[in-house]
């Protein structure tokens, strides 16, 4: 059995100017110490994806499918319940570290919470904060555990929000947009941040990024995500080396070792999805039949699949 | 912090000053003889009879004669070296013990009101962010537009006709007992109550759609936890804010509900007073009342040191 299975996940965000399909019929799964990446551009639905395994979503949002964690589905299991597999087996790195810790909260307080939540007194829960301050190479963690947040730099706080996020040694990290707006630098240590949660904790991870590079660094293998459905499935290495989807290789064109070389046009807006191929506006390949039917997913390979009606 | 507490103070003592100018010239600019109105306090009803060589008599004893500069310096060195803000026209007493006899009247109508407004305002905004857009949030919502818009007077009025001439449950008016205070403190919180739950409503919704929030959430803490603990200090910075401001009005402009309920407070004190022309009175009213609302502030101000680290005064 997978870890986590998802199936014919729907997200809608009903809206004024309509209804936004955030994310349409995605399903994938991921194993015991997995790494997967969900690429795709900006708006593809790659994080309403990751945020609605947690049922993190506003309430607004319609969603319905089925998220199967070692047999629960997340999907209908009651709040309380959910709470406590919430942090404790599936936990969130989220996509900003500056926003996403508590501003008038002592950093470590916002670490031994968590372990106060589950019956630990004060005392332990501090202990047990400054020990993971040290395993994510804090030097001072007593002098980190009083500082405030806006105290810290880039890189700590991102240490930070890792710690808060393992502090419980999940089975499944979620990680949003890890590098986002991070300088260089600071990538260059998450990424070593990423190898050192995989070998140490054997957290599955599912590497949720349009960092192509991260992803072909970390990943096993890779789901490729676009106008808010998946259009490749397969083995990190082969969908680098040999994309199967005309989206993933335009969008493995423009990177810049391979000569920059941009898509032409946009994608088609969530609210007005077209009838046919999402992509097929965009797509060389493309013919009349594209337009008019929607491709389903096929298989194209051992392990593989994507979502085309010119694969061979 | 020690030269922010300096200066801060500085400015405040300047602020005292510049306003005890202001009042006092522009008191004295008033049209009309400051003897003859003390005249008439002092001989009720006899005023006519009053001699020149009384108005002279008069005029001496309160420094009339003097330069308004002399008279201002005067005023200003008897109230720094001996706390002296001179003798009341109308009470023949010193301004000091009349407005004494009033602020306790004063302080506690304005503490009951904030009482008031902390207790329903704040837990009801919180209610009504967590409950958005159900029944019970929108009966809140419409209610506290009501509140605002209704007039305190008006409301004070309506509050006496219903409780204290119909149910006959508070005196209508007086002070003394705690009886005497509900009927003010409900007529005075009523509208700093339903803007505190509208700012506490706004300033939660705010924060509970922050990504720490939902990071929060993720973490596996309860509901309860995550409001009590990261939502509710995050929004409370423009509720402490718009409460702060509210305090010294309450304070300074309770005017009208002392009027209504015969509150022997400053309020009431200072517009006798303007009505008499009793010029020490005033300008005594106007300096307590300016020096409360300065305290207030900067009490507000070292609050939101208190809630806030990221904040440094320089």
């Amino acid at each position: 059995m997978s870890l986590l299975e998802v199936s014919g996940l729907n997200v809608t965000f009903p809206t004024q100017e309509g209804n936004v399909r955030a994310s349409s019929d995605v399903s994938f799964s991921l194993d015991e110490g997995e790494v997967l990446g969900l690429i795709g551009e900006s708006g593809s639905g790659k994080s309403v994806i990751g945020l609605s395994i947690l049922r993190l979503l506003p309430a607004y949002a319609e969603v319905s499918g089925r998220i199967l964690f070692r047999g629960i589905d997340l999907a209908v299991i009651p709040e309380k319940d959910l709470a406590r597999i919430r942090g404790r087996e599936i936990a969130l790195l989220p996509q900003n570290p500056v926003l996403s810790l508590n501003p008038l909260m002592q950093n470590g307080r916002q670490l031994a919470e968590v372990y106060e939540q589950t019956g630990d007194d004060r005392v332990v829960a501090r202990k047990k904060t400054l020990d993971l301050l040290q395993a994510f190479s804090f030097h001072d963690p007593a002098g980190v555990y009083t500082l405030y947040p806006h105290q810290l730099s880039g890189g700590m706080r991102q240490r930070l929000t890792a710690g808060i996020a393992l502090s419980y040694h999940p089975s499944l990290l979620i990680a949003d947009e890890p590098t986002r707006g991070l300088d260089r630098d600071v990538r260059e240590k998450t990424i070593d941040l990423f190898r050192k949660i995989e070998d140490e904790f054997g957290t599955a991870i599912l590497l949720i990024t349009h960092d192509l590079d991260l992803a072909e660094r970390l990943c096993s293998r890779i789901v490729v995500m676009y106008a808010g459905e998946i259009v490749e499935i397969g083995p990190a290495g082969e969908v680098f080396e040999d994309p199967a989807h005309p989206y993933t290789q335009g969008l493995l064109r423009a990177r810049p070792r391979n000569g920059l070389v941009p898509l032409p046009g946009m994608s088609p807006g969530l609210s007005a999805l077209p009838p046919g191929c999402r992509f097929a506006g965009r797509c060389g390949r493309a013919d009349v039949s594209c337009t008019t039917t929607h491709p389903t997913v096929s298989g194209c390979g051992p392990g593989r699949c994507a979502r085309c009606r010119h694969l061979f | 912090m020690h030269q922010y507490l300096t200066k801060r103070i500085g400015s405040m003592v300047l602020t005292l000053f510049a306003i005890s100018m202001v009042t006092f010239f522009l008191m004295n600019a008033i049209p009309g003889g400051t003897a003859e109105m003390v005249v008439k306090h002092t001989f009720v009803g006899l005023e006519q009879q009053a001699s020149s060589a009384q108005l002279q008599e008069i005029s001496s004893r309160y420094d009339l004669k003097k330069p308004i500069i002399v008279q201002y310096c005067n005023w200003v060195s008897g109230a720094l070296l001996h706390g002296d803000f001179g003798t009341s026209y109308a009470y023949q007493k010193p301004v000091t013990a009349v407005i004494l006899l009033r602020l306790p009247a004063t302080l506690m109508l304005a503490l009951a009101s904030m009482l008031i407004v902390l207790v329903v305002g704040i837990p009801l905004g919180i209610y009504s962010a967590i409950h958005e857009n159900r029944l019970s949030d929108i009966i809140i919502r419409v209610a506290s537009i009501f509140t605002m818009s209704v007039p305190g007077f008006w409301l004070a009025l309506i509050l006496i006709m219903i409780f204290s001439i119909g149910l006959g449950l508070f005196p209508t008016s007086g002070y003394g007992t705690p009886y005497h205070l509900v009927l003010p403190a409900l007529a005075l919180s009523a509208h700093t109550t339903a803007v505190t739950i509208r700012i506490m409503r706004t300033g939660m919704l705010e924060t509970l759609g922050k990504p720490f929030i939902t990071f929060a959430i993720a973490k596996g803490l309860p509901t309860k936890y995550i409001i009590t603990r990261h939502a509710f200090r995050n929004a409370l910075l423009p509720v402490v804010t718009v409460l702060g401001i509210y305090f010294g009005h309450m304070l300074a402009g309770t005017m009208v509900i002392e009027q209504i309920y015969a509150w022997p407070g400053i309020g009431s004190l200072l517009i006798n007073s303007v009505l008499a022309r009793d010029i020490p009175v005033v300008e005594g009213c106007v300096l307590v009342i300016v020096a409360l609302v300065l305290l207030v502030n900067f009490a507000v101000d070292l609050l939101y040191l208190a809630i806030d680290p990221r904040i440094h005064y320089e």
